[in-house]
C-alpha cells in the first residue's frame, strides 16, 4: 500500500514553496515576504522557470560572502580564534580550523620525534655489540656518545644538590648529561630491547618492580629524565597503536555482524512479504534457510556479549559498566530486530493466497475483456473480433506463465532454441544463487525469467 | 487492496493503468520532542532512531499512499517545534490541506500546547483543512500524563481525527495517515482535469491545490 520511499529527507531554512534553503529563520522569512508574499497562482506555474536561475544567482551570493567571510576569519587566526556565543548556533557559515591546528601541532611533533629517533638510533648503537665487562661497557658507552666535562658541572640539574663526595656525578648513556645517582634512571636491556623492535618477547616484570632500581650496570642502561620520558612517550604510542584491549576487539566484531545482518532481516521481511503477496519469486524454504541463518548470528551474537559479561573488572567501575553495557546493547539490538521476526507461513496458506491471486487475475482480464466487448458492439465495431481474441490469448499467456513447466512439456522438440536455452540458464542461475542465499539475485533472475517466458511464449503464438 | 498495485510485473490487455495521482501538501505540528519527525520517519522510511536530532528549520519529505485505484502522494512538511521557530509557522501551514498537530502523551503541557496549535490553525489555516490530532509515544503509557478519554473527547469537540500513535513500535502511524488520505476530498474525474494525471507523470510538481476544491 505504501510506495518503498528512498527520496532524500531535506531540512534547514526551506522555503515552502521555492524549498531553497536560506541558512537562517530571518533570511527565510525576508525571503518569503519578497518572494512569495503576493503569490498568486499564475505566477506560481512561471514560477519553476525563474526558479533555477534564481537559485543560481543566490548559489553565486553564497559562495561569495562565505569566502569573505573565511578570508576574515582567515586574518583573526594569526592572533586569536574569537567565538562568538549568543544564543544557539545557526547552521550556516563554518571554518575548518584543521589546517590550522595541524600547522601547529606537526613542528612541535617534529622536534619531539626527530630527538626520539636520535635517543633511538644510540640505544640501537650501545646494545648492538654490547661487551660483558663493566669497564668496556663504559668505553663502548663512551665511544658512541661524547659526555659532559663535569667540571663544568657542579649542581645537578633535575634536582639542584651540589656534587660532593657523597653525592657523585653520573652520565646519561643517551644525551651525555651530569646528573646524580637519585636523579639517575635505568632501563634494562630487555625493556631497551622492546623500544627498539616492539617484537622483541621478554618476561615482563610485574608492574610494581618497575620503580626498583637495578643497578648492575651490564644489565641496565643509566639515563636521564628526560631521555626516559621521550622512550616512555614513543612506548606509550606504540603499544596503543598494537595492542587493543579485547573488549574493544569484541566490540568490532559484535558490530560488523550486526551491519551484515541487517540486510539479511531486510531480506526476510521482503520475501515474507512477498509470499504473502502471492508472488512466486521466493519460496517458503528461502524464508526458512534465511530465518536460519539469521538465527545463528543471533546466536553468535549472544555468545559474544556474554563473553564480555566473563572479562575482570572492578566491581563499580566504569569498565564493568561498559561490559554490561555492551551485552545489554546486543540484547537490545536482538530483541528489536532479530526476536520479532515475521513467522514462516503455512505451505497451504500461501499455496491458497497464490491461487486467489491467479484467480483474481483471470477475473480482472475477463472483466476488461467483457467491457472491451461491450465498446467495440456499442460502437458499431463488432465486425474486428481480432481484439477479443487477443485478450483471451493474453489471459492464457498468464497461466501459462505462472505454469510454466506444464507448458514446456509440450514443447520438448524446440531444445535447441535460443530461447529455451537461455530460459535454461536462467534457470540453472536461480538455483545456484538460492543455494548460496543471495536472494536479491533471485528477483532480478526472476524478472529476467519472466520476460523470457512470455517472449517465447508470443513467439509460439505467432507460428 | 495492496495485492494487484503492482502495476510492473502484471500486464493489463489493454496496457491502461487505471492510477490517479493526487498530491497533498500535509504539516505537523507540535511541541518539541513530541515526536514528529520521528512520527515522519516511521512513515516515509519505516525507521526509528531513538537519538532523533532536534529539527531545524523544517524537513520536507514526500510519501505515496495508495487508496483504491487512487495514488494519494502527501507532501509533508515536519516542522521544528522549538518555540524560537514559532514565526516560520505559519509559511508552513498556509496553503496545507492537512496537518498532524502532535502531542506527547507523558507530557501535559504539550498537549496544551497542542490546542493551541488546533486553534491557529482554525483561525488562520485554509478553512477546509483536514485536522488529526496525535498523541504519540503511546508504547510509554506507564508514564502517561494525558487521558486518552479526555483527548479524544477534546478532538471530537473540535472535528479532529484522533489516535494515539508511537513511532517507536509503529503502533497507529501508517493508520493515521492513511485516515487522513481518506478525509480528502478526491474528487474522482468531476475536477478540473489537470488535477488528475496518470502515473509516471510527475513532471509538473504543483504545489497545492490539487484534488481540493
Ligand atoms: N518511546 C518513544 N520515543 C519516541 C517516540 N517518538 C519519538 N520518540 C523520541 O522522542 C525524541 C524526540 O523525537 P523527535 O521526533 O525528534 O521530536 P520532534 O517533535 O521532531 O522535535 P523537534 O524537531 O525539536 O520539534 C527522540 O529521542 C525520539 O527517539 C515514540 O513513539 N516512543
Ligand atoms: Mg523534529
Ligand atoms: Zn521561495
Ligand atoms: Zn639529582
Ligand atoms: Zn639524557
Amino acid at each position: 500500500m505504501f510506495s518503498d520511499n528512498d527520496s532524500e529527507i531535506i531540512e534547514g531554512f526551506l522555503c515552502p514553496i521555492c524549498r531553497s534553503d536560506e541558512k537562517t529563520a530571518e533570511d527565510l522569512l525576508r525571503h518569503f515576504e519578497d518572494e512569495h508574499s503576493e503569490e498568486k497562482d499564475l505566477i506560481s506555474t512561471f514560477r519553476d522557470v525563474f526558479k533555477s536561475a534564481k537559485k543560481k544567482i543566490l548559489n553565486n551570493l553564497d559562495e561569495r560572502e562565505i569566502s569573505k567571510a573565511i578570508e576574515s576569519s582567515l586574518s583573526i587566526n594569526k592572533s586569536i580564534i574569537r567565538v562568538d556565543f549568543k544564543g544557539p548556533q545557526e547552521i550556516g557559515i563554518f571554518k575548518d580550523h584543521f589546517e590550522y591546528f595541524k600547522a601547529i601541532r606537526n613542528p612541535r611533533l617534529e622536534r619531539y620525534a626527530t630527538e626520539t629517533n636520535k635517543l633511538i638510533i644510540r640505544l640501537n648503537k650501545l646494545l648492538t655489540n654490547r661487551p660483558t665487562d663493566p669497564q668496556q661497557i663504559k668505553q663502548h658507552e663512551q665511544n658512541l656518545v661524547p659526555w659532559i666535562d663535569g667540571k663544568l658541572v657542579k649542581l645537578c640539574p633535575s634536582c639542584a644538590k651540589s656534587f660532593f663526595f657523597t653525592r657523585r656525578q653520573h652520565h646519561c648513556r643517551l644525551c651525555g648529561a651530569i646528573m646524580c645517582n637519585e636523579c639517575s634512571h635505568f632501563l634494562s636491556i630487555d625493556e631497551s630491547m622492546s623500544i627498539i623492535n616492539p617484537s622483541h618477547e621478554y618476561p615482563k616484570p610485574d608492574s610494581s618492580q618497575t620503580d626498583v632500581i637495578i643497578k648492575e650496570p651490564e644489565d641496565t642502561i643509566r639515563m636521564c629524565e628526560h631521555c626516559l620520558h621521550l622512550l616512555e612517550t614513543r612506548k606509550e604510542m606504540q603499544d596503543g597503536r598494537l595492542a587493543r584491549p579485547f573488549i574493544t576487539k569484541l566490540y568490532e566484531r559484535i558490530e560488523t555482524l550486526k551491519k551484515e545482518v541487517m540486510p539479511d532481516i531486510a531480506m526476510y521481511e521482503k520475501i515474507i512479504k512477498s509470499l504473502y503477496k502471492g508472488d512466486s519469486v521466493y519460496t517458503i524454504a528461502d524464508a526458512s534457510a534465511l530465518r536460519g541463518k539469521i538465527g545463528s548470528i543471533a546466536e553468535l551474537l549472544d555468545d559474544l556479549s556474554k563473553k564480555a559479561l566473563t572479562l575482570k573488572a572492578q566491581q563499580g567501575s566504569r569498565e564493568e559498566a561498559l561490559h554490561k553495557s555492551l551485552r545489554m546493547g546486543v540484547i537490545k539490538f536482538i530483541k528489536e530486530y532479530m526476536l520479532e521476526l515475521p513467522q514462516i507461513p503455512v505451505e497451504d496458506e500461501i499455496k491458497k493466497i497464490q491461487q486467489k491471486r491467479v484467480m483474481e487475475l483471470n477475473q480482472k482480464i475477463e472483466r476488461d475483456r467483457r467491457l472491451a466487448q461491450e465498446a467495440f458492439e456499442k460502437y458499431d465495431l463488432c465486425g474486428d473480433i481480432s481484439y477479443a481474441a487477443t485478450s483471451s490469448k493474453t489471459g492464457s499467456a498468464l497461466r501459462t506463465v505462472d505454469n510454466w513447466s506444464g507448458y514446456q512439456e509440450q514443447n520438448q522438440t524446440n531444445a535447441n532454441d535460443p530461447l529455451i536455452i537461455q530460459i535454461n540458464i536462467v534457470k540453472g542461475y536461480i538455483k545456484q544463487a538460492r543455494e548460496a542465499m543471495r536472494f536479491e539475485e533471485i528477483e532480478s533472475l526472476e524478472a529476467n525469467l519472466k520476460e523470457l517466458q512470455h517472449e517465447y511464449w508470443l513467439k509460439t503464438q505467432n507460428n | 487492496m495492496a495485492n494487484n498495485q503492482r502495476g510492473g510485473g502484471i500486464q493489463r490487455p489493454n496496457g491502461a493503468t487505471q492510477n490517479k495521482i493526487c498530491q497533498f501538501k500535509l504539516v505537523l505540528l507540535g511541541e518539541s520532542a513530541v515526536g514528529k519527525s520521528s512520527l515522519v520517519l516511521r512513515f516515509v522510511k519505516g525507521q526509528f532512531h531513538e537519538y532523533q536530532e532536534s529539527t531545524i528549520g523544517a524537513a520536507f519529505l514526500t510519501q505515496t499512499v495508495h487508496i483504491e485505484e487512487t495514488a494519494v502522494k502527501f507532501e509533508i512538511w515536519d516542522t521544528a517545534g522549538q518555540e524560537r521557530y514559532h514565526s516560520l509557522a505559519p509559511m508552513y501551514y498556509r496553503g496545507a490541506q492537512a496537518a498532524i498537530v502532535v502531542y506527547d502523551i507523558q507530557n501535559q503541557d504539550s498537549f496544551v500546547r497542542a490546542q493551541t496549535w488546533v486553534k491557529e490553525l482554525q483561525r488562520q489555516a485554509s478553512p477546509n483543512i483536514v485536522i488529526a490530532l496525535a498523541g504519540n509515544k503511546a508504547d510509554l503509557a506507564a508514564s502517561r500524563a494525558v487521558d486518552y478519554e479526555e483527548a479524544k473527547q477534546y478532538a471530537d469537540e473540535n472535528g479532529l481525527l484522533f489516535m494515539e500513535t508511537s513511532a517507536k513500535t509503529a503502533v497507529n502511524v501508517n493508520e493515521i495517515f492513511l485516515a487522513i488520505a481518506k478525509k480528502l476530498p478526491k474528487n474522482e474525474g468531476t475536477g478540473p482535469q489537470q488535477n488528475i494525471r496518470p502515473s509516471g507523470n510527475e513532471t509538473n510538481r504543483t504545489s497545492g491545490n490539487c484534488c481540493s476544491k
